[in-house]
């Protein structure tokens, strides 16, 4: 979200009337109102300078705005307007207030790394000049991140004289101060969020040609209690009933998260905890597969890699990331229950940045720059794990690992017109060989990953209304293997491709109303080569040991969507915000087009600055998965699952924005589930079997409590409860528990800053267990040699799930570069939480099932 | 004292974490060779595919380690096929456990027999019962009812005729185990159709020699007398490793049509029979708990060093259609 960059004090001074005679005192206008430019919640991510020539009345007011040189859409209009709002102390001229005009450069910039500051070239208010014309200058970035830092109060003095020369940096760092004597001066820099530093200086002459020398560029660090950056707030306005959204260190510094911004979403309220630490989503009772992740507006299928690895995507690409746990915007679809969006991040564009990082597991990089002509930038990133080079130190017999890789870029073609282009991908391996005592010697080696490229073009085409456009495409790929002695080997191979479209225009037409309409057309094809067991034989007892007859054939089942989509944000009246949205989709599957119709509707309702009650009522179409909608497995006529959902709460914000309580409770109903099923079934007089039957039905009910502290200050973070029972309905049986069912959901996950860069966080995760059915005995099967359970009729639950992670950073800041040092413990105390039971042979002796132990990690971080 | 400590100290740390996932803390569980319990090791069914109207031969491989006496209970009824589906049936499992096949689950004839429901037969008890196979045991309503077809769907003739002639249906026989306080239940099916032409493994021996010998070990042998496995008194060395090897493999095996019923084109296939040879000892740890004869593997048997003078050995041979046949040895033990 692109932020104006901030202000800071400013004083102006340019373009005054011809300078008067000596006699003449001119105090320059001071600006002591300054107004944040609003910009539209769609507005695109990126920096721009819109210089402005301001024109002051005696009474200090602006009374005339102009554009100098725009940066286009829809940044003039709102630099404009907050220019319009701002207050000055008037110019002076021998102590009268005089009309003037000043240039002012309003700045947005993307809100990466710290906040940003409002520029203004040679601000100065030296009051005294001196006869012999020498200039100070240079420029004050932030230590380790050279972040340039503007609004920054240089001051320079004369020790012989006492006489102090001031000015201010601008946007850039820069600062200049003319007309100074010679000799050695004292020069200090002061910041409120850093350390003040004083230096001998010795002023330059001006160049033969008049201009002011460059200067050194000093380097300020941060204060030994600075706070976190504030830069990054509720900056957009909620786009549904409920809505949250994660930025920068919230997104990667939450313990055992391993910095995945993906997995802080299992912090969040309504998220069920994922089995093992896997980081898939269990949200509001619903399956995995219901809730639908998106990269930068297209869908993505493989977020982590193999074995409960981090997330495919580099953490420092990550900017955004917003979840929306029902009643999602119309703009997506194609999911029964929740939405998570991740949207990549522009980095800064300042300069070059490297990241560098390394732990036990993994080593990644990132290397970002701007264009020469700060019309763009080229952000590359790679990582590659090292599991497979540690491995073999210990085992010999297992080696998997993984690499991905991202590049994206962006350019601005012409004012107001954005392109984007980008690549992302994973592949991971894994090799295994079984030698476990009793069983058969196997091997077992998989490979899979993605790949995908993807671009777009934002378009502005007037101030009220932009144009937007992207296109995906995607291929996913895996392919495993298993071979065991005296068996035929099991291959099966599945890849596929995607390509997703996606062109919307976003109407402002009021100050009130957002209009956005669109067409997201997706087209997926799913092939698959199999040598895989047959299904078992018809009367056939089943040999002993997993000996099946394999049998080898080709799958492709392509299916198509077409789904135009509407979706406004109306404020009716002063405080009451109307969220309607209608996305009808036309899916194309088994040979028939099957029709659906989404409808949404929220409410939001700001009774005050601090209350705002919220509610939603929605349906949401998911289409069935390619292979349970085409033959061979599947039934064409498989229908989509159908979700209702509805919610009603409030939200509570402190005065000062940095807390906020919301409260929620919900329902979330599902129709036409598919599962698994076990029947023969007559068609066009032959048999067949049926693999999934889709008579299953869902809900789930609760609350949600969210108490947020925000970014800001010495500490952020919040905790989330969640109540909730979801349950499954499998005809024709009763109503039962979902399998992943957990009643409450208790997350602490909060980050303090120790001071000098010391930065503390913990998360403590206390939750219902699983629900699961206990097996009470078991058969003998004489054919197969194995034991057939027994299972108790009523569930019981796996044990309460509490655990603690905890996680220490600490900067360390040299001049140009820093360095991070962490160490991330998960599961602190080596709490056993076990996932599930494990049994005996004839299930006679129960004993606990794989847990995650305690699991230390040691990383390093160097950002250049 | 270590010369370099903080080096030591540095690379354990690094070490730990990448051991910790791999090493994990699962206890070990009993592995189902070692016989230390009330036990059914295998059920016979003579013949073990059978035409309606044929009379079977039932018989049971039942141990207890204590000695105590045994009393058991047959019972036979049709029951629906168990899970046969790719996706596991009509389960609910799921990574917390699961509630099983819930919907395959149709009980057993014991429990439908203690219920006093109706079709189960009670075959009476001891260790060998005979029982016979209905002649209506193949209509149109026991094969719904053994593959859970809609009762209005009419069967294609010619699926008919590939399941009375190839599928076939089972007949399950339940048999009900007590010793003291222990109770075990077992199944198996017999399964009827049309033709009914398995067998159950003849001529079955083994070869037993200390790992290490010389020499290639034998595949054929005479056939033991009196259901032993060995055709000569064996003895064994205690603390030592020994090589047990199937001998007398058909070569090659019997194939058979099998009617796989999918939607993966031809619904006939040929599969081909494989000797699964299940091991049991009260002493000793054996290398894998079954041994496939495709596999061209060898057991291995490590006499524990504390073995007493003599040691019972069970192997159960099984065709992976239902053909079963067991042998059972003494084996002498040295120290």
């Amino acid at each position: 979200m692109h932020r104006p960059a901030l202000l800071a004090l400013l004083v102006l001074l340019l373009a005054l009337p011809p300078r008067p005679a000596a006699a003449q005192q001119v105090t320059p206008p001071k600006l002591v109102t300054f107004v944040q430019a609003t910009l539209p919640a769609d507005a695109p991510r990126r920096a721009a300078d819109v210089v402005l020539l301001i024109t002051i009345g005696a009474d200090g007011a602006v009374t005339e705005v102009e554009i100098r040189q725009g940066a286009g859409e829809p940044w003039d209009t709102a630099a404009m307007a907050a220019a319009r709002q701002f207050v000055f102390e008037p110019a002076l001229v021998d102590g009268a207030p005089v009309p003037v005009k000043v240039p002012f450069t309003y700045t947005f910039r993307v809100p990466v790394r710290r906040g940003p500051i409002v520029p203004q070239p040679q601000a100065r208010r030296d009051t005294e000049r001196s006869p012999e014309g020498r200039v100070v200058a240079g420029r004050i970035a932030e230590r380790g991140s050279r972040t340039p830092l503007g609004g920054v109060q240089i001051n320079v003095r004369d020790p012989r004289t006492d006489r102090t020369w001031t000015t201010i940096t601008d946007s850039n760092g820069r600062y200049a101060l003319e007309d100074l004597p010679a000799g050695r001066l004292e020069l200090t820099v002061l910041s409120g969020d850093h350390q003040t530093l004083t230096r001998p200086v010795t002023p330059a002459p001006r160049a033969a040609d008049g201009a002011v020398p460059a200067g050194d560029t000093l380097y300020l660090a941060p204060g030994t209690w600075t706070g976190y950056g504030t830069v990054v707030k509720a900056d957009r306005r909620p786009e549904a009933a409920s809505e949250i959204a994660l930025t920068d260190d919230e997104l990667r510094k939450i313990p055992g998260t391993f910095g995945d911004p993906t997995r802080v979403v299992q912090t969040l309220p309504g998220v069920s905890r994922s089995p093992f630490g896997l980081g898939y989503y269990v949200v509001r009772g619903a399956s995995f597969e219901n809730t639908g992740f998106f990269i930068d507006g297209h869908p993505a299928y493989y977020l982590y890699h193999l074995l409960g690895g981090p997330s495919v995507i580099h953490p420092q690409l990550v900017g955004r990331l917003n979840f929306y746990p029902g009643g999602y915007p119309a703009r997506y679809g194609r999911f029964a229950t929740g939405i998570i969006s991740l949207e990549t991040a522009e980095p800064p564009d300042d300069r070059w940045h490297l990241d560098l990082e390394l732990d036990y597991f993994r080593a990644g990089a990132m290397f970002s720059t701007p264009f020469d002509d700060k019309k763009g930038q080229l952000t590359v990133s790679l990582r590659r794990s090292y599991y497979d080079l540690l491995l073999p130190l210990f085992v010999d017999n297992f080696s998997f690992g993984f690499t991905d890789y991202q590049l994206r870029l962006s350019y601005d073609l012409a004012p107001g017109v954005r392109a984007f282009f980008g690549l992302l991908g994973a592949m991971d391996f894994l090799d295994a060989e079984q030698t476990e005592p009793g069983d058969r010697p196997n091997s077992s080696d998989a490979d899979l990953g993605f790949h995908r490229i993807y671009g777009g073009v934002d378009v502005d085409l007037n101030k009220h209304l932009t144009w937007k456009n992207s296109l995906a495409w995607e291929y996913d790929y895996t392919s495993s293997r298993r071979t065991a002695e005296g068996e035929d080997s099991i291959n099966a191979a599945v890849d596929g491709w995607y390509a997703n479209l996606r062109s919307g225009l976003v109407y402002t037409p009021l100050k009130n109303l957002m209009i956005e309409g669109g067409l997201d057309a997706f087209y997926v094809t799913v092939n698959a080569d199999l040598k895989v067991p047959s299904l078992p034989p018809l009367g056939d007892p089943r040999p002993p040991e997993f000996d099946p007859l394999t049998v080898a054939f080709r799958v492709t089942t392509p299916m198509a969507s077409v789904a135009p989509y509407v979706l406004a944000d109306w404020e009716v009246v002063s405080g009451v915000r109307l969220l309607p949205g209608l996305r009808v989709t036309g899916d194309f599957w088994g040979g028939e087009v099957h029709w659906s119709a989404d409808p949404k509707l929220a409410v939001r309702w700001q009774l005050d600055d601090q209350w705002t009650l919220k509610t939603m009522a929605a349906i949401a179409h998911q289409p069935p998965a390619p292979f349970q909608a085409d033959e061979p497995f599947g039934d064409p006529n498989i229908p989509p699952v159908r979700g209702s959902q509805a919610s009603l709460g409030f939200e509570w914000v402190s005065p000062d924005t940095s807390w906020e309580v919301s409260v929620e409770g919900f329902f979330n109903y599902l129709h036409n589930m598919a599962r698994p099923a076990n029947a023969i079934t007559s068609d066009d007089g032959e048999l067949e079997r049926v693999f999934f039957a889709s008579d299953m039905e869902g809900r789930a009910f609760g609350g949600e409590v969210l108490i947020r502290k925000r970014m800001g200050g010495r500490h952020f973070g919040w905790l989330s409860y969640t109540i909730a029972r979801s349950e499954r309905l499998r005809p024709p049986e009763d109503w039962e528990l979902f399998e992943l069912d957990q009643t409450h959901n208790l997350s602490l996950a909060w980050s303090v800053l120790l001071g000098n860069e010391w930065t503390f966080g913990a998360r403590f995760n206390l939750t219902s267990g699983n629900p699961y059915y206990p097996i009470v005995g078991s058969r003998y099967d004489a054919d197969r040699d194995s034991y057939e359970p027994i299972y108790a009729q009523r569930p019981d639950r796996i044990e309460v799930f509490h655990r603690l992670d905890v996680r220490l950073d600490k900067r360390i800041r040299f001049e140009t570069w820093m360095m991070e040092v962490y160490l991330d413990i998960q599961n602190l105390y080596n709490a056993g939480n076990p996932e599930s039971p494990r049994y005996s042979y004839d299930f006679s002796y129960k004993t606990d099932g794989l847990s995650i132990p305690i699991l230390p990690t040691l990383g390093v971080r160097a950002a250049f | 004292m270590p010369r370099h400590p903080a080096r030591r100290l540095l690379a354990l740390a690094l070490a730990l974490p990448a051991l910790g996932p791999l090493t994990g803390c699962l206890e070990e569980l009993p592995e189902p060779s070692k016989i230390d319990r009330l036990r059914v090791l295998a059920i016979r069914a003579e013949p073990p595919e059978a035409m309606p109207g044929e009379a079977v031969q039932l018989s049971a491989l039942v141990v207890d380690p204590a000695g105590r006496t045994v009393t058991t209970q047959w019972s036979a009824c049709l029951l629906p096929e168990r899970a046969f589906g790719f996706f596991g049936g009509g389960s609910q499992t799921s990574s917390s456990g699961g509630k099983g096949y819930t919907l395959d689950d149709a009980g057993s004839c014991a429990e439908a027999l203690a219920k006093g429901a109706e079709g189960v037969d009670d075959l009476g008890s001891g260790l060998s019962v005979q029982t016979s196979i209905p002649d209506d045991f193949m209509s149109d309503e026991a094969i719904r009812a053994a593959y859970r077809l809609p009762e209005d769907l009419e069967i294609p003739g010619e699926a008919l005729l590939g399941i009375q002639l190839v599928a076939g249906i089972n007949m399950s026989v339940s048999l009900v185990v007590q010793a003291g306080g222990d109770r075990l239940e077992a199944y198996k099916r017999i399964n009827v159709s049309s033709l009914g032409e398995n067998e159950n493994p003849t001529d079955v021996a083994f070869h037993i020699a200390p790992v290490g010998d010389a020499g290639d070990p034998p595949t054929t042998g005479p056939v033991p007398a009196d259901g032993r496995c060995f055709a000569e008194p064996v003895t064994v060395d205690a603390g030592r490793t020994y090589r047990l090897r199937a001998l007398n493999i058909p070569d090659p095996q019997v194939t058979y049509p099998v009617l796989l019923l999918g939607n993966f084109g031809d619904p006939i296939a040929e599969d081909t029979e494989v000797y699964y040879y299940s091991y049991f000892s009260t002493h000793g740890v054996f290398d894998r708990n079954t041994i496939k004869s495709s596999s061209g593997e060898t057991q291995t048997w490590t006499i524990p060093d504390d073995a007493p003078a003599t040691i019972p050995l069970w192997i159960v041979t099984r065709d992976g259609r239902g053909g079963t046949t067991w042998c059972e040895d003494e084996i002498a033990v040295t120290r």
